[in-house]
């Protein structure tokens, strides 16, 4: 019998949570780790491996080709482009603190696109082929440009048999002609809703009146196009982060029930405010939180709630093929799946990488929509986008899990090669995988139901999460 | 229960005939259909190719797309393809090679070669139409199977074939062809009762099953084929299926479906009832296992002939109706249910005494 | 803190991947100094909190992760080939 390579991790305890290249997983002890290491597994531990999908009798036989679609199922494969992110003018009617697009102030001319680009992202959007086609506006604030907004969502509908429109807006003046167009059939909303209140006047707003008239714009959006229709994500600075209870009641009390956290960005106009060399400790904290309190609220609510980033890497665990969200894939290649175009017709494979274009650091970008796309940096990027054979991440327990953020890691270090333990992104994935392994490990009740509730099930079964002895 | 029979004048043929019935001249393609001329009453008569051609049925039921076989010197024909029914199956051998304790179609030792007359009826069939296979075991006879599959394919791409066998009759020569054909045409009804090899051996009545079968499930894998699992669930292992769970997500992660079945109250499962019949209406404890541990995992679950109130509502949502609808019926009180539109009913041959002690009105 | 060097005997199949493992536990302990005898490790540090044994018990991880990834690299590199190329 040939036992898959296993990694491992120690936990609380004396325990050890092993891992292999498929992300098959238990928990065993240092003995069993002993006994691995030094070649002397029992017929007990041969069984129990056999049968928990860690080892094959025979190459080819059934058990090392449900390992092999296994491991494959985990490789990212990017589809063909259907996803495009659009700023039509970096121009905007506010100044958020930790602001990371690069913005303009409202009324300063050349940073939106001309009739020239238009015509010009038009056509680059007639050259795709695909069925589906989805478009998100961002900007500034992009419905200072309604116009093209409309215009693209017409020449879209005309183009591409399915299609679906996100206006990322900061619902802050909100005219009568906006109001249609996002009540349209195929337009969502995304805004942000910093927590409570008081956090949000004090990132976003600053002052009440504009507070009071954001909060009366988003209830009326829920209102007028619906809940399904609307979506606000909180942006978190760690260091002065709203109590957790508060965001979960500003979400919840809006019937808004998938909260993603996100820390403050430090690129563009953060970096002035915030400290960028900032650690993800208090970040991890904070998270952590925010997920015991999750759990509490869901023992009691009529309607549970969730963090959205944190099921997300909860469902990475459990199955394969969960490759939905563009931070967190393995291998992570760009460029290709989606794409941004800038406010000056210039495409990025990432929001990040134009940012980080941006302010200078490193060009990222993939040529314009005049003169075409043209992929030598991404492809170059896209080399390195592996943790498979990475020296740190093949011996690390959850890698089957996680993933590579190469434009990450250039913003806050100029370099794809520092020690991933080094990294905050991986600080932060293994503070949320640790996290996940110790409440499915849990015996507790109550956290056994938000797991149910998170895994999708009606419960959390304790095969599982397997012990081996 | 619909009958699958109809009465028909003896026509003077010496080979089986595929014949497509067809209400008006206009709609008539091929020189295999046959017109309605003159409606009797009960009796039906229809021109074929100039010869006159006589059914009798019962009530209004309309035949048009119908295809039936007429075997020489008989007075009933089959029909094969009920044009508006999604239940067609071709049951294409008798033949089998195992001995299930459930077997809703026991096995005889002789077999028909039928496949000529069914690759006509399937180029007849409706657009998309989705034709099962079963038998017996199909495999026995796997080079005419698959001889017929592939002439089906070239006249009828848009045909689907849904092929129940043990999966123990493949090779790695298989893979190109199967390949070739085209993993969207097959999807493979393929049981597998339980991970370990003496219980699964013992339900299908054959030594060794289990190990060819997991050589089966390994070539259908590497051909990209698309299987539904299909687990009965009986007294014999009622109490395994969680460790089925683990087996099929370690090794069998592709499949499309899991299948999670009840028995069938006909043929060898009337004979053993009383001995493998698992009462899931007071003991879901090992299906609701079962459902979590694939469903968390990312492995499609689907209940197939489980009537909605024996199944926990939280459970409700993986039962799908799948009785074919020449065996199925209701119960009285399925009257007042609310949700018997959406429920697949009960077998034919279900009988109350023996079956589900918990069931009642939605 | 420990001045006096704590000596970790290191049983013989392991010796081979010894290099691998010393380099990478450099760089994920910088505060730890490290001596090779021929087949023992003396482990020390001023900087670092961690008791002797927790010391020990990093450095035989590191040699054990660099000793399964040796020998299951041929394992490994058959499933990528089978998952791209075979």
């Amino acid at each position: 019998m040939t036992v898959f390579p296993l990694k491992f991790r120690p936990a609380a305890h004396g325990q050890v949570l092993f891992a292999d290249d498929a992300g098959g997983f238990f928990r065993s002890d240092e003995d069993f780790l002993f006994r691995y290491a030094h070649d002397h597994l029992t017929d007990n531990d041969n069984a129990f491996l056999l049968r928990n999908g860690h080892a094959f009798e025979e190459a080819g036989d059934l058990a090392y080709a449900g390992f092999e679609y296994r491991f494959a199922s985990r490789l990212y494969a990017p589809g063909p482009l259907d996803y495009v992110i659009l700023v039509p003018t970096l121009r905007c009617n506010l100044a958020c603190g930790y602001c990371q697009v690069s913005r303009v102030n409202e009324h300063t001319p050349g940073f939106d696109w001309s009739d020239e680009t238009l015509d010009a992202v038009i056509s680059f959007l007639g050259g795709i082929t695909t069925p589906k086609m989805k478009i998100e506006f961002q900007g500034g604030e992009p419905t200072l440009r309604l116009d093209i907004l409309k215009k693209i969502r017409e020449f879209c509908r005309s183009r591409f048999d399915r299609c679906e429109f996100v206006v990322c807006t900061n619902l802050q003046e909100v005219s009568d002609e906006v109001w249609d167009f996002l009540g349209l059939p195929d337009v969502f909303v995304s805004t942000s809703l910093d927590g409570d209140v008081a956090t949000h006047e004090l990132q976003r707003t600053f002052k009440s009146a504009r507070t009071a008239k954001f909060v009366e714009n988003l209830d009326a959006a829920i209102a007028r196009l619906g809940s399904d229709k609307v979506s606000a994500l909180p942006t978190i600075d760690a260091r002065r982060p709203p109590e957790p209870a508060s965001i979960i009641d500003a979400y919840t009390s809006r019937g808004m029930h998938s909260i993603y956290l996100r820390p403050v960005n430090f690129q563009g106009f953060a970096r002035k405010r915030y400290d960028a060399r900032a650690s993800a400790s208090a970040w991890n904290a904070y998270h952590t939180r925010f997920i015991d309190e999750l759990v509490e609220h869901n023992w009691t609510a009529d309607v549970p709630a969730e963090e959205y980033y944190f099921v997300h890497c909860l469902r990475r665990i459990l199955r394969a093929g969960h490759n939905g969200h563009v931070d967190l894939r393995n291998p992570n290649i760009v460029g290709h799946g989606y794409v941004v175009i800038d406010h000056d017709g210039k495409i990025y494979p990432t929001d990040e990488a134009r940012m980080v274009s941006r302010v200078g650091q490193f060009d990222l970008s993939m040529g314009d929509v005049f003169k075409g796309m043209s992929t030598a940096t991404v492809d170059a990027l896209n080399q390195e986008a592996s943790n498979n054979f990475h020296p740190d991440c093949v011996h690390c327990t959850y890698q089957a899990y996680c993933g590579v953020d190469l434009v990450d890691d250039l913003s806050r270090y100029g370099r794809i090669d520092v020690p991933k333990h080094e990294t905050d992104f991986c600080q932060r994935h293994i503070a949320i995988f640790d996290k996940i392994f110790e409440m499915m490990y849990s015996d507790d009740a109550k956290v056994r139901k938000s797991l149910a509730i998170w895994a999708g099930v009606p419960n959390f079964d304790a095969s599982l999460a397997r012990w081996h002895q | 229960m619909i009958d699958l029979r109809l009465e028909i004048d003896p026509l003077p043929i010496v080979e089986p005939l595929v014949v497509r019935l067809r209400d008006t001249l206009a709609s008539c393609e091929t020189e295999h259909d046959a017109t309605l001329v003159e409606a009797n009453g009960t009796r039906l008569e229809y021109d074929y190719n100039g010869f006159s051609l006589g059914l009798r049925r019962r009530g209004n039921e309309s035949f048009d797309g119908d295809v039936i076989l007429v075997f020489p010197g008989q007075r009933t024909a089959h029909r094969l393809i009920r044009s508006a029914s999604p239940h067609n199956t071709f049951l294409v051998t008798e033949q089998c090679d195992q001995l299930c304790v459930m077997c809703s179609q026991p096995p005889k030792r002789h077999h028909a070669d039928l496949f000529s007359q069914f690759a006509l009826a399937a180029t007849l069939a409706p657009l998309k139409a989705t034709i099962g296979i079963s038998g017996g075991e199909p495999l026995l006879h796997k080079e005419r199977l698959f001889s017929m599959i592939e002439a089906v394919a070239s006249i009828r791409p848009d045909i689907r074939f849904h092929v129940l066998s043990n999966g123990q009759h493949l090779s790695r020569d298989d893979v190109a062809r199967l390949v070739s054909i085209g993993t969207e045409r097959i999807l493979w009804g393929i049981p597998l009762y339980a991970a370990d090899g003496s219980t699964h051996d013992r339900i299908v009545g054959k030594d060794g099953a289990f190990d060819k079968l997991e050589r089966g499930l390994a070539i259908l894998m590497k051909a990209g084929a698309l299987v539904e699992l299909r687990t009965v669930v009986m007294q014999q292992n009622k109490d395994r299926l969680g460790d089925l769970a683990d087996f099929l997500f370690t090794r069998m992660s592709y499949i499309e479906v899991w299948a999670i079945m009840q028995m069938e109250r006909v043929g060898y499962g009337r004979m053993n009832w009383a001995s493998s019949f698992q009462d899931t209406s007071i003991d879901f404890v090992g299906i609701a296992k079962a459902i979590d541990i694939s469903t968390a995992r990312g492995i499609s679950v689907a209940l197939y002939n489980f009537p909605l109130c024996s199944v926990p509502g939280q459970y409700r949502e993986f039962a799908l109706s799948t009785i074919s609808d020449w065996k199925r019926k209701y119960l009285d009180i399925c009257d007042k249910c609310d949700s018997r539109t959406a429920c697949g009913g009960f077998f034919e041959w279900y009988s109350h005494n023996e079956g589900f002690a918990s069931l009642g009105a939605l | 803190m420990q001045s006096i060097p704590t000596r970790l005997e290191l049983p013989s199949e392991f010796l081979a991947h010894l290099s691998d493992a010393i380099v990478r536990f450099r760089y994920l302990h910088p505060g730890v100094m490290l001596q090779v005898e021929e087949s023992a490790v003396l482990l020390s540090s001023d900087k670092d909190e961690r008791s002797d044994r927790e010391l020990e018990r990093e450095f035989l991880f590191c040699l054990y992760r660099q000793k399964v990834y040796a020998d299951t690299l041929p394992l490994r590199s058959a499933l990528i080939a089978g998952v791209t190329g075979a």
